[in-house]
């Protein structure tokens, strides 16, 4: 037969349809696994495959979907899994013929691979390794890795197909979901990405939510990529009838479709979950003698993170590599990692990303620490909250390898030279895990002319090819020298730049900060020399975010780069940028901002409102500043207390009744009014005791540890004057009864969170009345209600932190008022 | 088909995630405002900001489902074949009778969140409640994150989900968390139990979810009304 990968040069091929839904009609037991009846109802296996082969099928997947050792194991059947793979194999090529390729099937391992799931990416490999390499071993002519969800175990299955059935062709299948993504969050455009890493020699997408569904992810796939594709899709999503499954797009329904795909660039076309050999018969009819849509390859080095893709080169955006992540001259930064902690990471890589850089370069490289670890930790904590791609940067292969493994996506690396020593450690470590990588354009030393950076460039290129690597996998950093040290070198740089963009179509980055080290205005020197390279071909650059000039320069001169189609980019950020310089056009911000503003034409507030400002609106930073003043402009303490900040407390409650402000409004305001009164407090104790407004006995229930309610409505009853004894949480009916007493207290206050503790406010008021003790009871937290409070005698009910205090107030009037009787 | 993950608990790490802004508004019940700078108070928005990013330092998502076989119905349970005795109450069996099978869900944070609010309660009672307001939403997003996981297996399965029914509503009591907590291993993602049933990390949530065969049993709301947090 002509190789698999020359027919699809000019053929569109034909899969074959679901094995599950025939072998059931031959009395498979549901939950029994398929792969076994390789072995042990040979005859039946045979004879689908036989059907699928009849009905046109050019390519039969074994039945060995669910034959890896982890899933075995579920029927206590790994110790046969050389039998049943290779049982499956041997029934397709006999039902074969020799006409049809035998693809041998691989599916999930059954469970969830680190960084989200528990087992480790090389227990995965291995699981992948083990079965490639028993198909390969049996003669199949490709391999099928079908219906993954997540893209890691994607990565994991290819690499152990990869060095289990090294030079076997591969076909590898992610299922999208209605929204056309994967259950992981990938979309068609960073799937492709990731798996063009692997050089995948047919990517596709499998069973999923039926044929139409699937047509626009295909044509997102054919955009994306000029790999050969395939699709099998389900007969739609299954449906419960009268005790049995059944399938709702029937097989003439189905090949109507089939057109459609390969016009959206299926190269291979068969069926999943429901189909039968009829669909496979109508399509093949269908399609049979019909061209494959020829595909123009993208020329773009294309990083991704799990759910984004950036592509580097001519055209695209130009790319924004962030440079925070990096411990050097970082005191607080170092420390942290030599503590193993990622907080400082994640912050930066927060803040990077909000600064608008398309990818961020990670090291970790501290003295003495445990590089590898790190740099796997750092990998997965960024990766859980940006979904920026990622640059992993380090000198040791080690940590390179362990960021690489632990990455979801296909990550660029930071670096390799013309170092016959490091080219032999990093390249490897590119090809195993799909990634591209930054080529230092420096060998032994860093050489002057661009001439001999070229020379640099080609040998980084033999070897790549040599390692399986394509151009495409090769960002090169061209060397951006210190002009104030090497100015013709640093000249030498942008002619490196030109060099490669003309005459090689190479992808190129510098490490910008370096060339204005020295100078004076060190932004205005490597902002402009920024320009200058994007015009000699600079793809992207590994540079300072947070920089506002370099914003504006690389959108500037990505008008004239061919960058930025129609001057949309720089018009659409141009509406949010502050200019740097004084703008002469219309509507440009003609003058620069002197702080002058229409606020200073107002009259200005005495420090009395301002400390009324302050804890209306939560300035906890400014009170203690402001009650300082007041003191010093001769204002009592008390005064203060009663005067000022007990009326804007009060306010605030007003306004919270008014709905005009709300519940973090009034801890918020509670909390700067503490904070001033802590200014107050040893002035107030000073003149002598005061008598407090009323005592409180406060405590969450037994059995409940929720409290953040509870100390909030004690902030706010503090701030009213009065005497809070806080409890704490999970409290004993003894421990606030004989505090109670103890404290001579007027209100026992309860909160409790969950439906299964509240019960226990009904257990306090029983017994304060049982022992006819003279404690109110309040009580509140997000179950309590009105109607609890009622049936269960309480004397009040608050509702949240804003009525604690009127609640209180109120009861304690009641207290105070003659008795009715 | 693709295959149920019967028999065995399904473990994610590492959740990746977002402290949405409007989220975290609506979680303290400021109304009608999608982000911090609608609130017009620079204060508060930078308040808040910061109880965010401190969010993002902190989260630790993980989760845990484990799928199990309904095999019958009795008068006052329903029985799997890994248990009789954890789905008991009526309104269990009114969730579950036209289910084939049941997942059950914990989730988590992890306690960094709920340490940090404990220190602050008492110096900076304010920042420490916007601090727990985003843990408490974020342990809530960490269960839908495993829902929205679970729902996407349902579907491919051919069966529909039934609503979040949480550990401790209606007649479902609190002490059958011992064996939620068994079943799913949650110990391997860091939760425990307190002597009243609780969950320690507090922001952790935990659930059951119904497999029903289309259009039988309760149609699911569009968003879940039953979660425990």
């Amino acid at each position: 037969m002509t190789p698999l990968l020359e027919r699809l040069k000019k053929d569109i091929l034909i899969l074959d349809g679901s094995m599950g839904a025939l072998l059931q009609g031959r009395g498979l037991p549901p939950g029994y696994a398929p792969d076994l009846w390789n072995l042990e109802r040979p005859k039946d296996i045979q004879a689908v495959h036989a059907e699928y082969r009849a009905a046109g099928s050019d390519i039969l997947l074994t039945n060995t979907f669910g034959a890896s050792r982890r899933r075995l194991a579920e029927y206590q059947a790994e110790g046969r899994i050389r039998e049943i793979n290779v049982a499956g194999v041997e029934l397709a090529r006999r039902a074969a013929g020799g006409k049809a390729y035998i693809a041998g099937d691989i599916g999930p391992f059954g469970s969830t691979i680190a960084p989200f799931g528990d087992t480790t990416f090389e227990e995965a490999v291995a699981i992948f390794r083990e079965q490639a390499a028993l198909l390969a071993e049996a003669g199949v002519d490709l391999i099928a890795i079908e219906t993954m969800f997540d893209i890691q175990e994607m990565r994991a299955a290819l690499i152990g197909v990869r060095e289990g059935a090294p030079g076997v062709p591969v076909m590898a299948f992610m299922t999208y979901n209605a929204d056309g993504i994967t259950d992981s969050g990938s979309d068609p455009e960073t799937v492709a990405a990731v798996l063009e890493g692997f050089c995948v020699d047919i990517m596709g997408l499998n069973c999923s939510v039926g044929p139409e569904a699937m047509v626009p992810v295909l044509e997102r796939l054919g955009r994306a990529t000029h790999t050969y594709l395939a699709i099998e899709p389900n007969a739609g999503l299954p449906l419960h009838r009268d005790g049995k499954t059944v399938y709702p797009s029937g097989a003439e329904e189905m090949a109507t479709f089939a057109p459609t795909f390969v016009e959206a660039g299926a190269n291979i076309i068969g069926g999943c979950c429901g189909t039968t050999p009829e669909y496979i018969r109508l399509i093949s009819k269908m399609l049979k003698g019909r061209p494959p849509r020829v595909r123009t390859p993208s020329l773009h080095t294309k990083i991704a993170s799990r759910t984004r893709v950036i592509p580097i080169g001519a055209g695209a955006p130009f790319v924004l590599i962030g440079e925070k992540i990096n411990p050097t001259g970082k005191k607080l930064f170092s420390e942290a990692i030599a503590e193993g902690r990622t907080d400082l990471i994640v912050a930066e890589a927060r803040k990077e990303a909000a600064a608008g850089a398309h990818a961020l370069d990670v090291n970790v490289g501290v003295p003495l620490v445990d590089e590898a670890m790190m740099m796997e930790k750092a990998v997965i904590a960024i990766g859980n909250v940006v979904s920026t791609p990622l640059v992993i940067d380090s000198s040791f292969a080690s940590a390179l390898e362990s960021g690489l493994r632990i990455y979801p996506g296909r990550a660029l690396v930071n670096s390799v030279n013309a170092e016959d020593e490091r080219l032999e450690e990093v390249l490897p470590l590119i090809r195993r895990y799909g990634a591209s990588v930054i080529a230092l354009l420096s060998g032994d030393d860093i050489p002057e002319k661009a001439i001999d950076r070229i020379k640099n460039a080609e040998k980084i290129l033999k070897a790549a090819e040599r390692f399986g690597l394509s151009p495409r996998d090769i960002v090169f950093d061209t060397l951006a020298l210190t002009v104030s040290a090497a100015q013709e070198a640093a000249r030498q740089t942008l002619e490196t730049i030109r060099i490669l963009k003309s005459e090689w179509n190479a992808h190129t980055v510098v490490g910008l900060s370096n060339v204005s080290f020295g100078l004076p205005m060190r932004k205005t020197v490597h902002d402009t020399f920024l320009a200058m390279a994007i015009g000699a071909g600079l793809d992207g650059a590994i540079c300072d975010p947070y920089d506002p000039l370099l914003h504006q320069t690389v959108a500037a001169a990505s008008l004239f780069s061919g960058r930025d189609p129609e001057c949309r980019i720089f018009i659409n950020k141009a509406e949010t940028w502050t200019p740097l310089v004084p703008q002469a056009d219309k509507g440009g911000g003609a003058s620069l901002s002197t702080g002058a503003s229409a606020s200073n034409t107002d009259k200005p507030l005495t420090t009395r409102e301002k400390i009324d400002r302050a804890i209306v609106e939560g300035e906890r930073e400014s009170i203690t500043a402001l009650v300082e003043t007041a003191l010093a402009e001769g204002m009592g303490p008390f005064d203060i207390f009663v005067d000022v900040m007990t009326p804007a407390i009060r306010r605030l409650g007003d306004l919270f009744g008014a709905r005009q402000k709300f519940i973090p409004h009034l801890i918020a305001g509670a909390d700067t009014m503490k904070k001033g009164v802590e200014v107050l407090q040893p002035l107030l104790e000073a003149k002598g005791p005061t008598e407090p407004k009323g005592t409180i006995v406060f405590a969450t229930v037994k059995g409940d540890i929720h409290d953040i309610g509870k100390n909030i409505c004690i902030l706010m009853l503090r701030n009213f004057g009065y005497r809070v004894i806080d409890l704490g949480r999970n409290v004993p009916l003894e421990t606030i009864l004989e505090t109670a007493e103890k404290e001579k207290a007027q209100i026992v206050a309860l909160s409790a969170l969950m439906t299964t503790t509240m019960i226990q406010m009904k257990v306090a008021v029983d017994a304060i009345r049982e022992k006819n003790l003279p404690f109110k009871v309040m009580v509140g937290g997000a179950v309590v209600t009105p109607k609890f409070s009622l049936e269960i005698g309480a004397d009040g009910y608050g509702k949240d932190v804003g009525e604690v205090v009127p609640l209180t107030e109120k009861i304690l009037a009641a207290l105070k008022a003659p008795s009715a009787s | 088909m693709p295959a149920i993950r019967l028999g065995h608990p399904v473990f994610f790490h590492n959740i990746p995630f977002e402290i949405e802004e409007r989220q975290i508004l609506r979680e303290m019940r400021i109304p009608k405002k999608s982000r911090l700078e609608d609130l017009g108070e620079p204060a508060m928005e930078k308040a808040i900001g910061q109880a965010i990013e401190e969010g993002y330092r902190m989260i630790e998502g993980q989760g845990v489902y484990r799928t199990l076989t309904v095999t019958g119905i009795g008068e006052d349970r329903v029985l799997t074949r890994e248990s009789s005795t954890l789905f008991v109450g009526q309104k269990m069996i009114k969730l579950l009778k036209h289910c084939d099978y049941a997942t059950l869900i914990a989730a988590t944070i992890g306690p960094r969140i709920e340490t940090e609010v404990d220190r602050l309660s008492g110096p900076e009672p304010a920042h420490a409640y916007f601090l727990e307001r985003v843990g408490a939403w974020m342990a809530d997003y960490m269960g839908i994150w495993l829902d929205n996981m679970l729902e996407r297996e349902i579907v491919r399965a051919g069966y529909q989900r039934t609503y979040r029914f949480g550990v401790g509503y209606g007649d479902w009591p609190l002490s059958s968390q011992t064996e939620v907590m068994a079943l799913t291993e949650a110990h391997k993602i860091g939760i425990a139990l307190n002597e009243a049933h609780i969950m320690i990390p507090r922001l952790s949530v935990s659930a059951v979810i119904g497999w029903q065969k289309p259009g039988t049993g309760i149609q699911p709301p569009t968003t879940d009304t039953e979660s425990d947090a």
